[in-house]
């Protein structure tokens, strides 16, 4: 049985989704997903977004139409399955809670019927595996944010947000690796850089890592920001 | 030979058709607003169709030639000067040393493009020549023109056949409501059918608050079935997102991600006219099939590979060509 649906994306690219849930399971399909096409080296796919349970597919419509490629996906999908696998690096993200909207902390413990305090505990409770990354460059998408800390996206995003903002939009949590627009409810502030234009490898997380986020004061939020906001993996 | 930045004008970058490749760590495409504007200005001066080329949005640069070197400034309405004559637009024209090219203003967010026939010295940032100002990425640093840059030209190609004849017609006037062609989009689920008829029989207007992530429409508010978050997924420029508040039409600077449901997506052919919006333009969403946007696409491929073999053509077809025109 087919888990998947493949539907247009305007005219140059196509989207695949899987059962719609953030999901170790469903993160292991696209994840094949993505390598078979990847692995076919198709003339004409020119870049590939995998996300938590969809895969994006940007292709050159002079080369491909919509139903061509789509043909073809569902044969590579076919395919037997190839096991994939990666040792996953842990990471702690340190983070000034309550900066720069303390109203967004409030609105979130709020909204769970949780002190501030509780809300802190919950976030650097887990460990988050790395879903995906996108929206900006180097921003990781994290699973598993506890259930008491779900909450809807703000009404109107913010035409500005800066640099290390760790948010929560739904069941989402992850930091902002440069100043943004976004529609995140703001818990606080890392002073580590995910995110370093000049690099020969730009970005600091990847896809398979797991991050656990640690509750700093500004003390220390200083000391790390002076020094470059590196952090030793 | 170079070109010196008299002036910068207001967001004037180096661009190409975008960067491909690294969407999935999260690195935007960016690239030109308007890809026909790119397409014809190179095949203009001969280059390939996606030679990188100068991108001005809004204010237009003053720039000074050192040498002689075939150009042409396409897209849309800019008031083009050549040493403070006026020249037109989607044109080929050849600079002298010393010339001073002047892009005019255009209404905020509109943009046109300059080709020249000759290499960037400037070399190509992770694949590609688009410069993505938020992130920066790309030549320069990834910034944009300043006052006093220098901007090296290496291999200008001389001697194009036919110079006589290669132009493009300017587009046409904007309409009152302009007709934008979409796909339905992968998350048309998300929306009741009342929400669907919404967008699809309304007239939206383009927010002055839009920038070159996107368009912020204002117009009737789009009924959702399942609300407004879906979990992030890849989206592509032409993509109408929808938020709690309106939809967003995503334009070139647009992230690789997004978690609002995508209503419908503009289709290829229509995106040089989108790039041509600014506020307070009226929009109004078609749907058509895939197999339509296809069609509309390979007509205008079919018709700019016409356009670039009439631009080609040397000895007795040239001649035959241009005395068709005359007898007319």
């Amino acid at each position: 049985m087919r888990k998947y649906v493949i539907k247009p994306c305007g005219d140059a690219a196509l989207m695949i989704q899987f059962e719609q849930k953030i999901d170790p399971v469903v993160l292991q399909e696209v994840r094949q997903m993505t390598e078979k096409i990847q692995n076919a080296h198709l003339k004409g796919i020119i870049d590939l977004i995998p996300s938590y349970a969809a895969l994006l597919v940007k292709f050159d419509p002079a080369v491909f139409s919509y139903e061509m490629l789509k043909q073809k996906i569902e044969v590579l999908a076919e395919k037997a399955d190839r096991k994939t696998a990666s040792a996953s690096r842990h990471i702690d993200i340190p983070v000034l809670y309550g900066k720069p909207f303390p109203e967004d902390l409030e609105h979130v413990a709020r909204h769970a019927g949780l002190s501030i305090e509780e809300v802190i505990r919950i976030h650097t409770g887990n460990e988050y595996p790395v879903y995906m990354m996108g929206f900006l460059p180097g921003f990781p998408y994290l699973g598993n944010l506890d259930e008491r800390l779900h909450t809807p996206r703000r009404k109107e995003p913010r035409t500005s947000i800066p640099a290390g903002s760790v948010g929560i939009g739904g069941a989402q949590t992850g930091v902002y690796p440069l100043s943004s627009p976004g529609g995140w409810h703001i818990l606080g502030l890392t002073p580590v850089k995910l995110y370093d234009a000049g690099a020969d490898d730009p970005v600091l997380l990847h896809s398979g890592d797991m991050i656990r986020f640690r509750s700093i004061s500004e003390e220390e939020f200083r000391e790390i920001e002076e020094a470059g906001g590196k952090l030793c993996i | 030979m170079y070109i010196t930045v008299k002036q910068p004008g207001a967001r004037t970058t180096i661009q190409d058709k975008g960067r491909y490749g690294h969407l999935g760590q999260g690195i935007p495409a960016s690239g030109v607003m308007d890809p026909l504007a790119m397409r014809i200005a190179n095949i203009l001066v001969g280059n390939e169709e996606d030679h990188p080329v100068i991108e001005c949005i809004g204010i237009g640069p003053v720039l000074e030639f050192s040498d002689a070197v075939y150009f042409a400034v396409c897209g849309g309405t800019f008031n083009v000067t050549l040493n403070n004559e006026p020249i037109r637009i989607n044109t080929l024209y050849r600079s002298q040393a010393g010339d001073i090219l002047k892009i005019g203003c255009s209404a905020s967010y509109t943009s046109c493009v300059i080709a020249f026939a000759a290499d960037f010295a400037e070399k190509p940032v992770y694949g590609s020549y688009a410069t993505d100002l938020k992130s920066g990425i790309g030549p320069l640093g990834g910034r944009k023109l300043l006052i006093n840059d220098r901007l090296e030209l290496v291999n200008p190609r001389r001697n194009l056949a036919n110079e006589e004849i290669r132009y493009f017609p300017p587009y046409a006037p904007k309409e009152e409501t302009v007709k934008l062609r979409v796909i339905e989009g992968p998350n048309e689920e998300a929306f009741t059918e009342d929400g669907l008829q919404t967008f699809y029989r309304n007239v939206y207007t383009v927010s002055p608050r839009s920038d070159k992530m996107g368009l912020r429409m204002d117009g009737r508010k789009i009924e959702t079935r399942t609300g407004n978050d879906i979990l992030s997924a890849g989206i592509v420029t032409g993509a109408v997102q929808v938020t709690p508040k309106q939809p967003i039409l995503m334009l070139k600077d647009h992230a690789t991600t997004g978690g609002y449901p995508l209503i419908a997506v503009v289709i290829g052919a229509d995106l040089s006219r989108v790039s041509q919006l600014k506020g307070n333009d009226k929009v109004r969403f078609f749907k058509v099939t895939p197999e339509a946007a296809y069609q509309a696409r390979q007509e205008m491929d079919e018709y700019l590979e016409a356009k670039k073999k009439e631009f080609a053509r040397t000895g007795l077809a040239a001649w035959f060509a241009r005395n068709r025109g005359v007898k007319k």
